[in-house]
């Protein structure tokens, strides 16, 4: 399978090692103190890529005192399919000692009706992998473009982000994983503060602060711990950090059983 | 024994045909269905199955290889008085590779475009499936080469691609289904006739299947003029 990148940007990041020029993050290192290390895996595209969720995830982490490794496959808009398909992602998850995977669809995909058929088969075959070789596998929740998804019929956001969200709630279900409800917590956001932009002006990849709003849910629902009063803002005001880390929070903690977190 | 070549599916040997059906007639007079059926790979097609696909084949179908051909009692004809048979000489059929024994044909098959997805800046993913639409159960190796056609017919972007012994073997009941996200890729000339829609070359031979156009599909974005226009797919059972 061809393999491509979006503007010839490919990540593939272990810990500090950045190819998308992310900032440095703590790593698992070797010593006494590897073992109790969180090491997650994104397997992801643009969406998780761009502003380099998984180093904004492995430095809020660090702020709180926890040490972890973050890892990265993710080109332009791929899928799933492509990802369960590929020898460099099967290579990567067993290439360390994961304590998740973190599997995200394209984005659109997950708001067609027939998603789930198509959803499934790599998800499982990816989920496989990941428990074979250790890891928690963890669905990534993503979030609906801002102006819906017409031609799924979708006309608007919040409908198109419904349609997201039983997508993934049904194949969670089936495959019996867990969520991180960025996507979720995204329409929280959206709704409560709608000064705040999320999505770029493209209405679809995150700003900063989607970014980091998705990094505050991934802690929460990795490390069942709440973001608020982290240090680390990631380039967010301070305000808006102690908003994102809220809803982050309520949107995870509240109800953990609804994303299989308990 | 050898697996055929993308060149070798373009073309479509007559002989060949009328010799596999032949045999495939043979065969069933012999009685050697559960011959084939325990061949290595699982769930085998039977083999009316097999023959039926030369109504769309786009290659040489040969048998399977682990089917010799022995002739029944009832095949050895009592010569009468007034006929003397002369044994023709029977052509030895090329083996058909162990890779595609079992496999659905192309006549066994449907092809659905259930949707496009896709907007400015991105891939364009057509989503489809097949379904079995025979009353047999049939396998599915492997991901089948994809292909997207514009509204006149043209073959904007071929797959290629061949089936390797890894690949998963996916076992088709009648009425199930397997999935494949398409994923065009790069692609730099000018906006082809809609309406657009994929094929599907199912491998060695065994048929070639054109979906339905399904609304209008988005262009796939020009990433670089200097790469390739690429199109894969993979199939997978929900």
């Amino acid at each position: 399978m061809v393999r491509h990148t979006l503007g010839g940007l490919v990540c593939v990041i272990l810990a500090f090692v950045s190819g998308c020029g992310g900032a440095a993050a703590p790593t698992c290192g070797s010593g006494p103190g590897a073992a109790a290390c969180t090491r997650v895996l994104f397997l992801g595209n643009s969406y998780t890529f761009v502003n380099d969720l998984p180093s904004v995830f492995a430095q809020l982490a660090h702020s709180a005192g926890r040490s972890v490794e973050v890892g990265m496959v993710a080109n332009g808009g791929e899928t799933l399919s492509q990802h369960a398909a590929s020898a460099e992602d099967s290579a990567k998850i067993v290439s360390a000692p994961w304590s998740y995977v973190v599997l995200q669809e394209q984005s659109d995909t997950p708001a067609y009706s027939s998603a789930n058929s198509y959803m499934y088969g790599p998800a499982q075959t990816l989920a496989r992998q990941a428990a074979k070789a250790g890891a928690m596998p963890m669905l990534f929740m993503t979030w609906a473009h801002k102006d819906g998804e017409p031609s799924a019929g979708l006309g608007t956001y919040e409908a198109a982000q419904g349609r997201i969200e039983a997508t993934y709630l049904e194949l969670a279900g089936q495959l019996r994983l867990p969520i991180a409800p960025v996507g979720d917590a995204w329409l929280h956001v959206h709704a409560d503060h709608p000064e705040m932009s999320l999505w770029q002006d493209d209405g679809s990849h995150p700003t900063s602060l989607g970014t980091y709003l998705a990094a505050c849910v991934f802690y929460a629902a990795i490390f069942r711990a709440s973001p608020d009063g982290l240090a680390f803002h990631g380039g967010v005001s301070d305000a808006d950090a102690r908003i994102l880390q809220s809803e982050a929070r309520g949107r995870v903690l509240d109800m953990p059983s609804q994303w299989g977190l308990n | 024994m050898s697996i055929l070549t993308t060149a070798d599916r373009g073309r479509l040997d007559v002989r060949a045909l009328r010799t596999f059906r032949g045999i495939a007639f043979g065969l069933s007079l012999a009685g050697v269905l559960a011959a084939c059926s325990a061949t290595a790979t699982p769930a085998a097609t039977p083999l009316s199955s097999v023959a039926g696909a030369t109504a769309t084949a786009s290659a040489t179908p040969t048998p399977a290889a682990s089917v010799a051909p022995t002739p029944a009692a009832t095949d050895t004809a009592t010569p009468s008085a007034t006929a003397t048979p002369t044994p023709k000489p029977t052509p030895k059929p090329t083996p058909l590779p162990p890779l595609a024994i079992g496999l659905c044909t192309g006549s066994q098959l449907k092809l659905t475009l259930d949707y496009w997805i896709g907007s400015s800046g991105t891939d364009t993913y057509a989503h489809v499936h097949l379904t079995n639409v025979s009353s047999a159960s049939c396998n599915m190796r492997g991901s089948p080469r994809s292909q997207i056609i514009s509204g006149s017919g043209a073959i904007l972007v071929d797959g290629g691609g061949e089936i390797k012994t890894g690949d998963p073997v996916y076992t088709l009941a009648p009425d199930g289904s397997v999935y494949d996200t398409i994923v065009w890729h790069n692609w730099c000339k000018s906006a082809p006739k809609q309406k657009l829609t994929v094929a599907v070359y199912i491998p060695f031979g065994l048929g070639r299947l054109k979906a339905k156009a399904n609304g209008n599909a988005p262009i796939a974005y020009c990433f670089s003029a200097s790469s390739k226009t690429t199109v894969n797919g993979q199939a997978w059972m929900p």
